[in-house]
């Protein structure tokens, strides 16, 4: 049994007869740190929403080794969180209270919430050092500060299994650095974390695993090393690279 | 039970709970003593004073179920729509609920000719016309609101369907006009107005807007869920499609009943939960039972409004929540361009 997410033969689309990703198979193992990556229009924001089951698709998604299929939109939700990568919430609502909507899956209609969940909406508002927001009206924060508190949401949901929609793409280096301080830590703790990155950089430097997608379908899996590479980078982003520099090779200055 | 974080930070974020719910109650009982003090017909006369006094209850009664009813139908637009500016009038719900109760009047007094629901009351079949009509109005709505979900679209889709319903319903209401009785009850619908309305009315809406209340509440922390959109409320386990559905119904039934009691009154919805929220919050566990009381106490005194301007014995109700609601409307918009809300 592999002990993560395991996805296998996964098709999805928006519509019926138009798949966006097509029979696509890659592993993300808990303690690992794993990046979807790919050019724009590959499928990596509808290969997360296929696996967190908000399209409907084909194929097989396994976590821990059972299958997801057929698993209520509640248990889903408590078993994997996601994190988009920007949140449509404008109302003013604290910044405790987004963070408590983690916890609906696990909250009955007409009760309040107990030490469990308090505890659990606090633990995650510590984790994603959001903790001195807390009180704050959540349109009101910063943009890196808003997805550190998805993230916080994402923890509160109890899931172990985190997938994270370009958790980085509006942030400044120091926010980043901080998001990836978080996400490497949980990975410390077996969480199983995906995140689509852009960055080719910063995937090399905070993940260990990566998956590049191509139009869809997987073109390389494996050690990032080996997945952010002179040769994948060339054949699937269409650009020349030049060996050597950070990365083993570097991007050129135009195309 | 344990206060949740949400409580806690209601508490914080909003200006005392506690004297708001005391000043919001307090306003609602000084108006209900206004509504049975003030009016044409003198109470000092001992003949006539029962009567006058019963007729002003039932008034008030319907006048309080209407208000709750619009208030509470518009917490649950506004957050079904994501849309801060929707409300059951302006998004044509009002409208398709005022043309479903003259439709039913016209079919109600078909059948009659046959002599196939003679023992059926017209009390009866008006609210249940109501509720179908807001009903078909809202679901309209929502299949162009999912390909465009846009403040604009929204509302200028709503006030096509309002303009739709009402010219059908001015077709259907010539086409009464052939018959004398159900013309006048056409005409009297169309016009509505809450005092004539008695204690028939109040019977049949208060399980409409006692139900709907129960379940809005039931579904309050979806709702919350639903304002960070479709998508990311799914992820955490929300089953959108059924909240939908069921705010849907649940919206309809409200504004049904609504209509039924006062015909086509304007604005409650969107004047009161904006109002209401720097007070209780955006949550709608607070908000929808505060929409509750804060609606029957915005009708209830537009209704004393109504009938206490010097020279005139009373102005329609609509006109009054018009008046009111129109310029609100136009601020929130002016306040959603700046925010670039509107695009």
């Amino acid at each position: 049994m592999t002990s993560g997410l395991s996805v296998r033969g996964l098709s999805a689309g928006y519509s019926r007869d138009a798949n966006v990703v097509d029979e696509v198979a890659f592993e993300a193992p808990r303690g690992r740190v794993t990046a979807l990556l790919g050019p724009n229009g590959a499928g990596k924001s509808t290969l997360l929403k296929a696996v967190l089951g908000l399209l409907p698709s084909t194929g097989a998604v396994l976590l821990d080794g059972d299958s997801v299929a057929g698993w209520p939109a509640g248990l889903r939700a408590q078993r994997i969180a996601y994190v988009p990568q920007q949140s449509l919430l404008t109302a003013r609502l604290s910044v405790r209270s987004v963070v408590g909507m983690g916890r609906f899956a696990r909250e009955r209609v007409w009760s309040s919430r107990g030490k469990e969940d308090r505890d659990a909406i606090q633990k995650a508002l510590d984790q994603a050092n959001v903790a001195h927001l807390a009180e704050r009206a959540f349109p009101e924060i910063s943009g890196g500060e808003r997805q550190r508190v998805l993230l916080a949401r994402a923890l509160a949901t109890g899931a172990r299994t985190l997938l994270l929609d370009e958790p980085t793409s509006s942030l400044d280096v120091r926010q980043v650095l901080s998001l990836h301080a978080v996400v490497r830590e949980l990975a410390q703790q077996e969480f199983c974390l995906l995140l689509v990155l852009h960055d080719l950089d910063e995937a090399r430097k905070h993940a260990d695993r990566g998956v590049l997608l191509e139009a869809g379908r997987v073109h390389l899996e494996g050690p990032i090393a080996e997945v952010v590479h002179a040769d994948p980078i060339r054949r699937v982003y269409g650009v020349e690279v030049h060996e050597g520099g950070g990365l083993g090779f570097s991007l050129p200055e135009e195309i | 039970m344990a206060e949740t974080y949400a409580e806690e930070s209601f508490r914080k974020e909003t200006r005392g709970g506690g004297f708001f719910w005391a000043g919001l109650l307090g306003l609602l009982v000084l108006g209900s003593v206004l509504g049975l003090l003030v009016g044409d017909g003198d109470l000092g006369d001992p003949a006539l004073r029962d009567a006058f006094l019963r007729l002003r209850a039932w008034r008030l009664g319907n006048t309080v179920l209407a208000g709750a009813a619009l208030a509470v139908g518009g917490v649950l637009v506004q957050g079904l729509f994501r849309n801060p500016l929707a409300s059951p009038s302006i998004i044509g719900t009002t409208a398709g609920a005022s043309l479903g109760g003259i439709a039913v009047l016209l079919l109600w007094d078909l059948l009659l000719m046959g002599g196939a629901v003679a023992w059926l009351p017209r009390e009866l079949v008006v609210p249940a016309g109501c509720l179908l009509g807001a009903l078909l109005a809202l679901v309209l709505l929502l299949f162009v609101a999912r390909r465009n979900p846009g403040i604009v679209a929204v509302l200028l889709t709503g006030f096509i369907l309002s303009s739709f319903f009402l010219s059908i319903a001015g077709l259907l209401s010539s086409f009464a006009q052939e018959r004398w009785e159900l013309g006048r009850a056409v005409v009297a619908f169309s016009l509505g107005g809450i005092e004539s309305k008695g204690a028939r009315h109040f019977a049949l809406a208060l399980p409409m807007v006692g139900v709907a209340f129960g379940a809005a509440l039931g579904w309050a922390r979806h709702l919350d869920l639903l304002l960070s959109g479709e998508e990311e409320a799914a992820s955490l386990g929300v089953p959108v499609r059924q909240v939908r559905r069921w705010a849907i119904v649940w919206t309809a039934t409200l504004t049904g009943a609504a209509v039924a009691i006062g015909g086509n009154i304007g604005f409650v919805g969107l004047v009161v939960p904006h109002a209401l929220r720097p007070f209780v919050g955006t949550e709608h566990r607070k908000l929808i039972p505060a929409a509750l009381v804060g609606g029957a106490t915005f009708l209830v005194w537009a209704d004393v409004l109504a009938r206490s301007l010097p020279g005139i014995s009373q102005i329609p109700l609509g006109v009054v929540t018009g008046l009111i609601g129109a310029p609100v409307f136009l601020v929130l918009l002016a306040r959603s361009y700046r925010a670039g809300e509107v695009l």
